[in-house]
């Protein structure tokens, strides 16, 4: 493929793309839409046309241009994914229920499929999503609730469970909600805050998540997941 | 004079209802009250005689059907159509028209069109929101879809209520309304969809671009990656309801009513998946529509006892002495009033009308019923507020906050459809009519 029908492929309206790819960062999470943002682009464009897209982008899906610099196809994260889940799942495995701050499919797929004896709660991370097609995907130990549910809970058999993206030292990205889930009064009535962290160091500003300064004051354990 | 004020509560009910939508059951049980009173007590009517008036098969029919589709609903047998649709389509917006719009004809053949659109329309919006369809796109597909679900339920005399009282009151059996309306039904259809593709053609002709079409389509793919077809629910559904579908088509020769096949149906279903048919009962069963449909009939039973639908009928015969230009001007006539006052009220009140005009003027009545249902259809397909899948699916795409690629809140309502409505009901109408001419 040359340089001519690389940038071809690529002319599009950011917004555009964006649009496309929003109703897939709500219902399956920012880094599992970026994956699947990459995986088409490489398939059409190679990793020159992923660059050239993620520098469009950047200012509209900024998680997406830390996902191309990792050069990280999905099934290759799916495998790094499971075999880095299973530590997290053997420590899960001890709870009762484990309420889950976002969304990411490319985890909780896994997640609720090894542990069918746990029920798994999940806060979105968007306001609007179908929750009926969110559901049908999951098993049925996965169940939706709101934020405000989650002090109700919370208990010694119950542990939070978030994501970290990009943490370089101690600074990290959160999903919005996740600033609500780990405040001092949450923190207080579970027996752990797990954060599965995601991509390390950035280039860009997450500008689309909320930055989480002393990020491990916030999570009792956190796992290195991709 | 008693027929005279019947006439004049059953019009007034009807505007009013139209007029109120959100106090249409008051309404039409207010003028269902004021009917059976004026019957009773003023025509001499026993309410025996009034109760006989009502087609309770019809009923049945329509109740067995909701448990059907809400089944069916349940088995996610819509929604993976749906997908697989929006699969086949390869994000072009000319395969998602074809595609979507066929797949309601399809089901609205059998099915509870209001059910199938709950389903699918999710599944569409997905698609057309990853696409970044155009206003004048969504408009076509949307209308078309509309147009789709009128057809569909006019192809068989299980598709929707005008059919169903034609084979619940025995007028018709359910071979030869399929028979007959089946091919028509396909034809119209056929001629609407290529009449859209030479619209898009020369209007449209915006196609999202290569990356986008892909990324929607992975997009699809992994929304819907576990959605897999309940096949406990869907293999029994589709068992009984194909036994069912036999026996209707033998109804005549085994002697039994449409309404007890369809009694006998639910009831095999309903004892071998108890669980799902009780929560269906309990709380998915549109018992509004059934109920107004009731309250519908008694005073169309009030009307037709007092003798008044036969006086009309012979002032018709009066007038216009030709049976095939009479037959033409009730069917108008017919198409009109669905528009006005939705399918169920126009069809309960022509039909006994009908049943007087093929008795006199000596037609074949399965012609003329085809036709009226026919008109029903065309009608149903005028206003955006005729039919109930109408004003369900602007609901829908007001809530789905979808946008259009001219970055506006895509936007389908009564204006945007009445081009195509008008145009929808021209073509369905005129085939209808060619189709009574041909045939008497």
């Amino acid at each position: 493929m040359n340089e001519d029908s690389i940038a071809s492929m690529i002319d599009v309206d950011p917004k555009t793309i964006f649009r496309t790819i929003s109703p897939v960062i709500a219902e399956l999470g920012a880094f599992s839409a970026a994956l699947i943002l990459y995986d088409t682009v490489y398939r059409l464009a190679q990793q020159e046309g992923a660059f050239q897209l993620a520098e469009k982008l950047s200012g509209y899906f900024p998680l997406f241009a830390e996902v191309v610099e990792g050069d990280l196809s999905p099934t290759e994260a799916e495998l790094i994914i499971e075999r880095r889940l299973e530590p997290v799942i053997e420590e899960l495995r001890a709870f009762s229920s484990v309420v889950v701050v976002g969304i990411e499919s490319v985890i909780l797929d896994s997640l609720s499929r090894k542990l069918p004896g746990v029920q798994i709660y999940i806060i979105s991370h968007f306001s609007t999503i179908d929750e009926e097609r969110v559901l049908a995907n999951f098993p049925s130990n996965v169940q939706l609730i709101g934020v405000r549910e989650i002090m109700g809970l919370g208990g010694t058999r119950s542990v939070l469970l978030s994501y970290v993206f990009c943490q370089t030292q101690d600074d990290s990205f959160v999903y919005p909600v996740t600033f609500r889930a780990i405040g001092p009064d949450v923190r207080s009535s579970y027996s752990q805050i797990v954060g599965l962290n995601i991509l390390t160091d950035y280039n860009r500003y997450l500008g689309d998540m909320a930055p989480l300064y002393s990020t491990s004051q916030f999570f009792t354990n956190q796992f290195r997941i991709v | 004079m008693i027929a005279a004020i019947l006439i004049i509560v059953m019009i007034a009910t009807l505007i009013i209802q139209a007029l109120i939508p959100s106090r249409k059951m008051l309404v039409i049980f207010s003028g269902a009250t004021v009917s059976i009173t004026i019957a009773a007590i003023l025509g001499n009517q026993s309410i025996t005689s009034i109760y006989n008036g009502v087609p309770w098969d019809v009923l049945v029919i329509l109740l067995g059907l909701g448990i059907f589709s809400s089944l069916f609903a349940r088995s996610r047998l819509f929604s993976s159509l749906a997908v697989w649709c929006s699969r086949a389509s390869q994000g072009k917006y000319l395969l998602v028209l074809i595609m979507f719009s066929s797949i309601m004809f399809i089901l609205s053949c059998t099915l509870n069109n209001l059910t199938a659109l709950l389903l699918v329309l999710p599944v569409l919006l997905s698609i057309l929101k990853a696409l970044g369809a155009t206003q004048g796109f969504i408009a076509l597909c949307f209308s078309l879809l509309i147009v789709a679900c009128n057809l569909g339920g006019a192809a068989t005399p299980i598709g929707d209520f005008p059919a169903i009282l034609l084979m619940g009151t025995g007028s018709i059996s359910f071979l030869r309304y399929l028979v007959l309306a089946f091919p028509m039904c396909v034809l119209i259809f056929g001629i609407l969809v290529a009449l859209a593709v030479v619209y898009y053609r020369k209007k449209e002709r915006v196609d999202a671009s290569v990356l986008e079409r892909s990324l929607a389509l992975a997009s699809m793919e992994k929304l819907y990656r576990n959605f897999t077809i309940d096949k406990t629910i869907l293999y029994p559904g589709i068992g009984v309801f194909c036994l069912t579908f036999a026996l209707w088509i033998i109804a005549n020769r085994i002697g039994l009513s449409p309404g007890v096949i369809c009694f006998l149906g639910v009831g095999l279903l309903m004892v071998i998946k108890n669980e799902e048919a009780e929560d269906i009962i309990r709380h998915e069963i549109d018992f509004e529509s059934i109920l107004f449909l009731t309250a519908l009939f008694f005073m169309v039973s009030c009307m037709a006892n007092s003798g008044v639908l036969d006086l009309i009928a012979g002032l018709m015969f009066e007038h216009f002495t030709d049976t095939k230009m009479l037959v033409c001007v009730l069917m108008i006539c017919c198409g009109i009033s669905t528009a006005i006052f939705s399918a169920g009220p126009s069809m309960a009140t022509m039909l006994p009308i009908a049943q007087q005009i093929i008795s006199k003027g000596n037609v074949p009545g399965d012609i003329v019923y085809v036709g009226l249902a026919l008109s029903v259809c065309a009608g149903s397909s005028f206003l955006l507020t005729a039919a109930t899948a109408g004003p369900l699916a602007q609901s829908i795409v007001e809530k789905s906050g979808l946008i259009t690629r001219e970055e506006r809140k895509a936007k389908f309502d009564f204006m945007t459809f009445l081009p195509f409505g008008i145009f929808a009901y021209v073509i369905i109408q005129i085939w209808g009519l060619i189709f009574v001419l041909v045939r008497i």
